[in-house]
């Protein structure tokens, strides 16, 4: 199972120049489920212990598309890439983000006012920053940049990480509670893009090529060996799969070098049991990595102003067959030193309110997450219907990323010891794509035990016992 | 019924998750039509001179270069000869020995007279018979063919015969490298055969000389017509010739003769004509070549080398210049020779197997003189059906031309069945304008020029579809619209850009 996890959360490449993480509304609002307390380690846990199953789950964002759907329905009623108007409103910077969470294993347990925790998980996360340049040369051709220059060099992230999570959390009286959680982290994969200059120029004159690059690429792979050529050409770049490293990496032997740690903070405060405040900052840390690491640069000013005349002419006969071969070789690629590279994670914060009116939970929340490219910042509504150690269902509204059509729906509900939840965060893209813009899908399960016991222990935290109005006759 | 209900309820949940996933089309059959990129490719950037253009390319001498630089168009024919053995050819000797010694005459007709031979190859053939009934040892030799200074000798023993029968003996041996001697017109062959206690003998003898062939030979050869197979030179810059004229300053018309022929001969110019554009059929006339051509001949310390004989017709001494200037693209020589010429037997004639004379004619045409829309054109099959992507073309070239001359150029489009299609310009356009020169016809600076052509989609999908030949036409003016003469020298140059975009 482990195996299966680790090969999904690695080939699925997807979408932060630092490592960043999923975005949870949904989740955060579901605290009848363990791991919501991922997203603020000061929840109080809502049984006395638990494991934790398979609980996997996606997020895929863009940005950089303002209105413009992505798809459009066809007549047919499918849907159908809408390259033409992506390509004519799309921002300066299109920005893909995905990222890939399967968590493999938890247990927690309550010792008093302590609940413990443990946890281990797979995280991936790419991020690809396309310029608008980028998009248009490709539509376009370099025919629309003639006589100017044009700079698309796309910036990439990719990060593939094992965390393994301590948590605890300690409950005051009068409804007060806080977490933390030391993660260490063990990178698997690191992969990014330190300078991301690529411009091209195509000249009026006779449209001479020229490209400008400072461009470099730092990877760190224990199953993937990357070298420059000697000729320099791109395409001759070799890149050798180790299978005996992967087999190691699929026994769960992970690689040694990579290193990191990672802390959350969380704190609750539920005056009344139908009242909570939250706040926590997540992500706080970093990855080191030192293991196989290597890189590859192009630095420099590569120029084909058209064959000469021993390249056009072979005897008495004239071929520009070699135009292709010289415009598909301009560049060159060396080695760069392969220095051992620290990323840090993309620092977190979710503040959120939540109040319970009979079996509905009312939650609003705010979400910020600091990345390199700036400030992601979100807000959310939440309404569920909570059958407290049953099921429940729900809705989150959402602002995300400049955008306010993410509706998302989760439920959660137990067999027994066993409890399901799944969620979507914007449940628009399932069924109208033209409107994927951002989605979460999380899924997954978990064995708890105790929750009618914790439902008194917090109301006991939250009420506490009422101070007895004073006997007027012992006065 | 908690669990029942819960199940029911994830149930009805993938239910209405499944029926709500929307269907895509990721065929991207609808993205030939939106996308269409166009691609500004760079494809030529050249600046060169003649010079280094002419040191890259294999002309076969058809260029060459003069001390001042001057370029020189070279039309050459392919040499045409006779060689030594196909001149002197040595008859067989067979012949009864009647007497002994026996002096042989050689065949030759007064006064050809062939000396020393030194033979190539040749066999020796010796035959004999005797009625003596011992057994007789007989000895022939040729005294006047002999190897290393030695006569040719060889011994041989008749077997005792019955007295009634005869018992015969014959031999043949090869000669290579042997030499003849036919000094004073004739050679001498010989034998002696005795007994064996001594007394002489009666044989019957008879010898050959066979299959003779020299690899040398000397005295004087006589008076021998030799004839030149017909000889032809194609002026290709003139085979696709449209329209207009041009002059040269100095064409040279040359006739060169290699000759390692040890004695005189004498070649008549029996017709040189030329194919003309103008005037059809032109003779070449010249008083020089009128009374024949003398050779130059090796002496016969020289033997296995050549002497060059070299007869240049140019404006001064013949109708060459008129002869050009009527566009002549073929040329057709019919030339005789004839050894001894003077009949002066004194002068030592001699060939080897190698000898042979060679002509050669080469007309020389130094760029200097002047064209009027000298007009070029060529039929080419075309294709681009195979372009399938392509939806459109346009070609851009940038010049700066160092050489006085303009070059217009028209591409016609055709059908299989010579349908004009389109053109690449709406009219015949000079994509290289002409540099100023002085007074001398020398370069005084560079002019450029820049032409774009353009095939839009509907134009380059009627040429993917119907076009299947091109019609190529260029002309040639010099400066001035061919008015003044122009010299081009090698070290004129030539800056060419070419660029394409590519629309697909």
């Amino acid at each position: 199972m482990k195996r299966i996890h680790i090969i999904i959360s690695i080939l699925c490449l997807s979408v932060g120049t630092q490592l960043g993480a999923q975005q949870e509304y949904s989740m955060h609002f579901m605290r009848d489920v363990w791991n919501s307390n991922y997203t603020n380690p000061g929840f109080m846990p809502q049984q006395t212990w638990f494991f934790g199953g398979v609980s996997t789950g996606a997020s895929l964002s863009f940005k950089g598309l303002g209105d413009t759907p992505l798809f459009i329905e066809e007549e047919d009623g499918r849907f159908a890439p809408n390259y033409q108007e992506i390509i004519d409103n799309v921002d300066e910077e299109f920005r893909i983000r995905q990222n890939i969470t399967a968590d493999q294993f938890a247990f927690g347990f309550r010792v008093k006012r302590l609940f413990f925790s443990l946890n281990t998980a797979t995280k991936v996360s790419t991020q690809v920053t396309l310029p608008r340049n980028f998009f248009e040369v490709g539509w376009y051709g370099n025919e629309a940049f003639i006589g100017e220059p044009v700079e698309f060099g796309p910036s990439v992230s990719f990060d593939a990480y094992q965390e393994f999570g301590l948590g605890v959390n300690y409950m005051f009286p009068k409804g007060i509670a806080v977490g933390a959680r030391a993660k260490r982290l063990v990178g698997i994969i690191g992969a990014f893009t330190d300078r991301n200059q690529l411009t091209l120029e195509t000249g009026e004159s006779h449209y001479e090529t020229n490209i400008t690059t400072d461009y470099s690429v730092n990877i760190s792979s224990p199953f993937i060996d990357i070298d420059a050529p000697e000729n320099g050409r791109i395409f001759d770049i070799d890149t050798r799969f180790d299978s005996l490293a992967l087999d190691n990496l699929l026994g769960f032997n992970l690689p040694s070098g990579n290193g990191g740690w990672a802390f959350d903070f969380g704190a609750t405060y539920a005056p009344s049991p139908r009242f909570e405040l939250a706040l926590s900052v997540l992500d706080l840390g970093y990855l080191n990595y030192n293991s196989s690491v290597s890189g590859l640069e192009s630095s420099g000013t590569f120029s084909f102003d058209g064959l000469g005349f021993d390249e056009a002419v072979n005897e008495n006969s004239v071929s520009f067959t070699s135009v292709y071969d010289s415009l598909q070789n301009l560049l060159t690629v060396t080695n760069s030193s392969g220095n051992s590279f620290r990323k840090t994670l993309s620092p977190k914060l979710y503040l959120s309110a939540l109040t319970r009116v009979g079996f509905f939970e009312l939650g609003g929340m705010m979400y910020n997450e600091f990345t390199n490219d700036g400030l992601v910042a979100s807000f959310g509504l939440s309404a569920r219907y909570v059958q407290e150690g049953r099921l429940s269902f729900g809705a989150v509204y959402a602002y995300h990323d400049a955008r306010f059509d993410n509706i998302g729906v989760n439920t959660s509900f137990r067999l027994g010891p066993l409890q399901f939840h799944f969620l979507v965060d914007n449940i628009f893209p399932l069924f109208q794509p033209d409107r994927f813009e951002y989605t979460n899908i999380r899924v997954g399960t978990n064995f708890i035990f105790g929750t009618k016991k914790m439902k008194k222990i917090r109301r006991e935290y939250s009420n506490p016992p009422p101070v007895l109005p004073t006997n007027p006759e012992e006065n | 019924m908690k669990i029942k209900i819960n199940l029911l309820f994830m149930l009805l949940g993938l239910f209405a998750l499944s029926s709500c996933v929307p269907e895509f089309n990721f065929d991207n059959e609808d993205l030939d039509d939106e996308w269409k990129p166009g691609y500004a490719i760079p494809l030529l950037d050249v600046d060169l001179s003649l010079e280094d253009a002419l040191s890259r390319i294999n002309t076969n001498g058809f260029v060459e270069v003069d001390e001042d630089n001057l370029v020189i168009a070279v039309y050459q024919s392919s040499r045409f000869s006779i060689s030594g053995n196909q001149f002197i050819v040595i008859p067989d000797f067979v012949l009864p020995i009647i007497s002994n010694p026996m002096t042989v005459p050689s065949t030759f007709q007064s006064p050809i007279e062939l000396n020393n031979i030194l033979l190539k190859d040749g066999r020796v053939f010796f035959s004999a018979s005797s009625l003596e009934t011992a057994a007789v040892n007989v000895t022939f030799t040729i005294p006047d063919l002999s190897l290393n200074g030695a006569p040719y000798t060889r011994s041989y023993t008749i077997p005792a015969s019955d007295g009634s029968t005869p018992e015969e003996i014959s031999d043949t041996v090869s000669i290579p490298e042997y030499e003849l001697s036919f000094t004073g017109g004739d050679f001498e062959v010989a034998y002696t055969a005795t007994l064996t206690n001594g007394q002489a003998a009666t044989i019957n003898a008879a010898f050959g000389l066979i299959d003779l062939e020299q690899s040398y030979i000397d005295g004087y050869f006589g008076n021998t017509v030799l004839n030149l197979p017909t000889g032809e030179t194609v002026l290709d810059l003139f085979a696709n010739w449209n329209q207009g004229n041009v002059i040269f300053e100095d064409p040279k018309f040359i006739f060169r003769f290699y000759n390692s022929y040890g004695f005189p001969i004498r070649f008549t110019v029996d017709s040189v004509s030329a194919t003309t554009n103008f005037a059809g059929v032109v003779e070449l006339q010249s008083s020089v070549i009128d009374n024949g051509i003398d050779l130059n001949f090796p002496a016969a310390n020289q033997a296995g080398t050549s002497s060059v004989t070299t007869v240049t017709l140019d404006a001064n001494n013949s109708n060459v210049e008129d002869l050009i200037s009527n566009v002549p693209y073929g040329f057709y020589y019919g030339l005789y020779g004839e050894s001894n010429p003077d009949n002066n037997t004194l002068v030592n004639n001699f060939l080897t197997d190698t000898s042979r004379v060679e002509a050669e004619v080469s007309i020389e045409l130094p760029m200097y003189g002047s064209a009027g829309q000298f007009s070029l054109q060529d039929t080419f099959d075309f294709d681009v059906s195979e372009y399938s992507d392509v939806d459109r073309m346009s070609f851009k070239v940038n010049t700066e031309n160092g050489f006085p001359f303009e070059v217009g150029m028209q591409v016609y489009f055709l059908t299989s069945d010579n349908q004009l299609v389109d053109s690449l310009f709406s009219e015949i356009t000079p994509v290289l304008a002409p540099a100023p020169v002085d007074g001398d016809g020398n370069v005084t600076s560079i002019q450029t020029a820049s032409h774009e052509a353009a095939f839009d989609e509907t134009r380059f999908a009627t040429l993917k579809d119907e076009a299947r030949r091109i019609v190529l036409v260029g002309y040639i003016q010099t400066t001035d619209g061919g008015t003044v003469p122009v010299k081009i020298y090698s070290n004129y140059n030539l800056k060419l850009q070419l660029g394409a975009i590519i629309g697909i």
